[in-house]
């Protein structure tokens, strides 16, 4: 039984591991921080197993972990950031947030890093859904599960998205 | 060939990847930092825990649940019944369960008596606290308004009980004279209670101040405080004779009455006149026989009132004034019971040495 749930976490893992890891990195910028949070992600991915939580969609449940933790990690450092700027009065050591750090230019050529900057460039409402459907290739029902919106406005969310993607790259998408 | 470039960008993105070393790394660090959690192992006894038929059968959280919510909601209920205007669950009492008893009541002549017999509570709550020393100004207040709310409400049901069945008018009457009497009667009682505590704190403050030799200004200063809160007590029983004297009014409006109910009515009057001559004789010898003391000369008062009122009506009959004549025998319906009020209380024993005291005097 332990055997059983540990070979299909592994196997999940194999097929997974890439597309959080690449999801947290394109978000937090900072290869180590995406390491933690992967690690956090299947930690409890790993527990939910041990517990027999019914889980429906592995990825879409995954996803929404990673998701939430990103949430959490951006939260966390606002505070830092804020507390780091009360402290130098000239706020010389203020970093800031959205800056993509060197290992982060590192990872991705011309064309990723622009495309990544122009999905980054849209509203919140529709960058996520549009990565999540052309990069990561998940269902509008997985995204829907993930957003926490119904399949229909995750739908309306990646079509709207890609018309306004369409606006600021230029791209003739289908 | 933009197309290729959306696809190359996506393709970009997509070799983002871990390195082996790091896969294997996050793999093994979860694997082995990940305490195993064990389940906890199930008693023996748990199929008969309570959590456990609740677990069982999900209908059983439809019936146990407002159970408990309606018994526990019930006993607060219950528990504010004897409770006094200076209680903490009074209010449960005037604005829960008296509104929901009256509720449930649907013809107006039950609503009528429920009204008057809450009218009649509050002024027996008055002297249950005024008897204690506990009657404040706050308290009577909130006990004065009730009292306004219950007579209005009376009068409402009043009306409505003879427009409702013409035949109720008897019923009606009997409701309105006892109201009046028990306004009277108990207002009557609040007074004495009110002398007396009067009375008591003007003799505790008089041997405080020889004790303790207070300053003469504070000692003006107490008594007229004093006095201004007795004077204040007085409204309650204004309010009890002012709501006997609108249900009064009410009455009033009355048709005429025929030459047979006027003698019913007269015979039922001077019957009560004859038993409650009898218990006053008794009161009478009792008192002579112990202690020589002159019978209550309010409550006599009363009794003669009541003789009058009936010799006026019957005047007025003659004279061909009928309506005057049916009003007069109302009166002196509701003196007489007042005067059967006064006899049955025993704060007639009360009155009795506030007379004397009066006549030593």
């Amino acid at each position: 039984m332990e055997m059983d749930l540990t070979k299909k976490f592994e196997s999940v893992y194999e097929i997974e591991s890439d597309a959080i890891f690449r999801f947290c990195l394109l978000r937090v910028s900072n290869r180590e921080t995406a390491l933690d949070i992967t690690q956090e992600t299947f930690l409890r991915f790993w527990q939910s197993l041990q517990k027999d939580k019914e889980i429906l969609s592995n990825r879409a449940f995954i996803f929404t972990i990673a998701h939430r933790l990103i949430i959490d990690w951006y939260r966390k450092k606002k505070s830092l950031s804020l507390d780091k700027m009360l402290d130098n009065e000239d706020g010389a050591d203020y970093e800031v947030e959205d800056q993509m750090s060197t290992e982060g230019k590192l990872e991705s050529s011309a064309e990723g890093r622009f495309l990544i900057e122009k999905i980054n460039e849209l509203p919140s409402s529709y960058r996520h859904p549009l990565y999540l459907r052309f990069v990561e290739d998940l269902s509008p029902s997985e995204i829907a599960e993930i957003m926490g919106v119904s399949i229909n406005a995750a739908s309306v969310r990646i079509n709207r998205g890609l018309i306004e993607l369409r606006k600021i790259t230029g791209y003739e998408i289908q | 060939m933009k197309y290729n470039k959306l696809q190359k960008g996506i393709d970009e993105l997509k070799s983002i990847k871990m390195t082996s070393s790091e896969k294997e790394l996050v793999l093994s660090s979860i694997l082995k930092s990940s305490p195993k959690i064990v389940k906890p192992i199930k008693s023996t006894w748990v199929s008969f825990s309570f959590m456990a038929l609740l677990e069982r059968n999900r209908l059983v959280y439809y019936i146990i649940i407002p159970l408990i919510i309606v018994l526990s909601g019930g006993g607060v209920v219950f528990a504010s019944a004897d409770s006094l205007p200076n209680g903490i669950l009074y209010p449960v009492k005037v604005k829960i369960l008296e509104p929901v008893e009256g509720a449930l009541i649907f013809s107006q002549t039950a609503k009528a008596k429920h009204e008057s017999n809450l009218a009649k509570r509050r002024l027996i709550e008055a002297e249950t606290l005024a008897e204690a020393g506990k009657l404040d100004i706050s308290t009577e207040d909130k006990i004065n308004i009730l009292l306004e709310n219950h007579t209005n409400a009376l009068n409402k049901a009043l009306d409505k009980a003879v427009v409702e069945d013409i035949n109720s008018k008897n019923e009606t009457e009997d409701i309105s004279t006892n109201f009046r009497a028990e306004m009277n009667a108990h207002a009557r009682i609040l007074d004495i209670i009110t002398k007396k505590e009067e009375h008591k704190n003007e003799n505790g403050s008089q041997n405080e101040n020889q004790n303790q030799n207070i300053d003469i200004n504070t000692n003006i200063q107490i008594k007229q405080d004093k006095k201004e809160e007795v004077a204040k007590d007085g409204e309650l029983s204004n309010t009890a004779r002012s709501s006997a004297e609108k249900v009064k009014d009410n009455d009033k409006q009355q048709e005429v009455k025929s030459g047979e109910v006027y003698v019913q009515k007269k015979d039922k009057i001077e019957n009560l006149i004859n038993t409650t001559d009898k218990k006053l004789e008794v009161h009478i010898t009792e008192d002579k026989k112990f202690n020589n003391r002159k019978v209550i000369v309010n409550t006599s008062k009363t009794f003669n009132k009541a003789k009058s009122e009936l010799e006026e009506a019957d005047k007025k009959n003659r004279e061909g004034d009928s309506k005057e004549a049916y009003k007069a025998l109302l009166d002196s319906e509701s003196s007489i019971k007042e005067v059967n009020i006064l006899l049955e209380s025993h704060y007639e024993n009360e009155e009795k040495h506030e007379e004397e005291n009066h006549n030593d005097d």
